[in-house]
C-alpha cells in the first residue's frame, strides 16, 4: 500500500484537489492548482483518485421509491387531520410531555425567543417570527427539531433526555 | 419570493391550498433525499420512515413557510436533524442488513459480460460497505456533494456547519475512501473470487 503524506503542507494541497473536484476553490487558487496537476504526475493521480471516488459513488445502485411510501404518507396525514378534528389527542399528549419535563423546556423556549429577537432580520430562515403561538409550537416536541435556533441551543440533546421511555 | 425556485412556488401554491403541489414535491424529492438518507441511516426501514416524518414536518409547517430559503435546504436541514438524531439514539442499534449485503449469494448468471457484471456488484458492495463506516458528518457531507452536487455552502447549511468545516470533511471522507478501496481491491485479489471464471484470463 503506498505510504501519503498527508500531514502539514501536503494536507492543505490535498484538500484543495479534493475542492477542486468539486468546482470549490476560487478563481486564482483554481487556475494554479489545474496547472500544477497538469505538470505534476503525482497530482494528477491523487486528483484521478478523488474523481474515481465520487463515480464509483454515484454508480452506487439506488432503490426503487416503493409505490406504497406516498400511500402511506397521505395515511398519515390523515390520521394527523382526524386527530386534530378530534381535539388533537396525540397532540394534547405530546404537550403533556412537555409540561412534565416542563421547566427546562421552558427555560430553553424563552432562551430561544431571546435569541430569535436579537438575530439578524437578514438570516435565511423559514419562519416569519416569534409570537405567543410560536411558544406554544415550540412546546410541540416534534416542531422543536425544526426551528433553527432551537438546533443552535443543542436542544435536540436535550429532547432525547426528556423522551418518554420506549418513545420511538 | 425566489421565483428561480419551483420548489418554493409549489410550496407557497400549497399553503394557499393547492394540495396537489404537496404531491408535486413529494415526486420530486422523495427519490433522491430517500437515497440520501439509506446512506446516511444505512438501515433502508429507518430511512423510509424519516423521509415520511420529513413530509409530515413540511406538511404541518405549510402555513408558517416563508420562502426566504430554498425549499430543499430547508427539506434537507429536517431530514439531516431526523436523520442524525435516529443515529444518536444508543439504545437503537442497526438490527438491519447493511443495503448492500456482501454476504449475500451472487445470482447466477451466466450470459454475455457476466464477469463484468460481477466485478461491478462486488465493488459496489465495496464502496457501500466503506461509505457506511465513515463517521456520520464525513458520509453525509461527501455523499451530498459528490453525489447530488451540493455546494459547500448548501452543505453547510444542512450540517449547521461552516463551508470550511464541509471542505475539511469532504476531503477526509474521500481520502478515508481512496485508502479503503485500495485496500480492499487489494485483498481481493489476493484470491480467487467466488464463481469467477478463470478461463481465457
Amino acid at each position: 500500500m503506498r505510504e501519503r503524506d498527508v500531514r502539514g503542507r501536503d494536507e492543505s494541497l490535498d484538500q484543495d484537489l479534493s475542492a477542486l473536484v468539486d468546482g470549490e476553490l476560487d478563481a486564482a487558487p483554481e487556475s494554479e492548482l489545474r496547472r500544477r496537476v497538469e505538470q505534476e504526475p503525482e497530482l494528477a493521480a491523487r486528483l484521478a483518485e478523488f474523481e474515481g471516488v465520487d463515480e464509483a459513488l454515484r454508480a452506487l445502485p439506488a432503490r426503487t421509491l416503493p409505490d406504497e411510501l406516498a400511500q402511506r404518507l397521505h395515511a398519515r396525514l390523515e390520521a394527523a387531520r382526524r386527530d386534530t378534528a378530534r381535539g388533537g389527542a396525540a397532540a394534547h399528549r405530546r404537550r403533556r410531555t412537555a409540561l412534565r419535563a416542563g421547566a427546562a423546556l421552558a427555560a430553553a423556549a424563552a432562551i430561544a425567543l431571546a435569541w430569535i429577537a436579537t438575530r439578524p432580520s437578514e438570516r435565511a430562515a423559514p419562519w416569519k417570527g416569534a409570537s405567543e403561538e410560536d411558544l406554544e409550537i415550540a412546546l410541540d416536541l416534534d416542531v422543536l427539531d425544526d426551528l433553527d435556533v432551537l438546533e443552535r441551543l443543542d436542544l435536540l440533546e436535550r429532547l432525547e433526555q426528556m423522551e418518554e421511555p420506549g418513545r420511538t | 419570493m425566489d421565483s428561480s425556485d419551483p420548489d418554493a412556488r409549489l410550496m407557497l401554491a400549497f399553503q394557499q391550498g393547492d394540495a396537489s403541489a404537496f404531491d408535486g414535491l413529494f415526486r420530486r424529492w422523495a427519490g433522491p433525499l430517500l437515497r440520501y438518507l439509506e446512506r446516511l441511516v444505512r438501515d433502508a426501514a429507518a430511512a423510509e420512515e424519516i423521509l415520511q416524518e420529513t413530509f409530515l414536518r413540511v406538511h404541518r409547517a405549510r402555513e408558517r413557510y416563508a420562502a426566504e430559503a430554498r425549499f430543499s435546504t430547508w427539506l434537507y436541514r429536517i431530514a439531516t436533524n431526523l436523520a442524525f438524531n435516529e443515529l444518536r439514539r444508543p439504545r437503537r442499534r442497526r438490527e438491519h442488513a447493511p443495503l448492500d449485503a456482501p454476504g449475500a449469494p451472487e445470482p447466477v448468471d451466466g450470459g454475455p459480460g457476466a464477469d463484468e457484471r460481477a466485478d461491478a456488484r462486488r465493488l459496489h458492495q465495496r464502496v457501500s460497505r466503506e461509505l457506511e463506516s465513515l463517521p456520520d458528518r464525513q458520509r453525509a457531507a461527501l455523499w451530498l456533494v459528490a453525489v447530488e452536487g451540493r455546494s459547500y455552502a448548501e452543505v453547510a447549511r444542512f450540517l449547521d456547519t461552516s463551508e470550511s468545516s464541509v471542505k475539511s470533511l469532504v476531503h477526509r471522507a474521500r481520502a478515508a475512501l481512496v485508502g479503503a478501496l485500495d485496500e480492499s481491491r487489494a485483498a481481493a485479489a489476493d484470491g480467487p473470487a467466488p464463481g469467477r471464471r478463470r478461463e481465457g484470463r
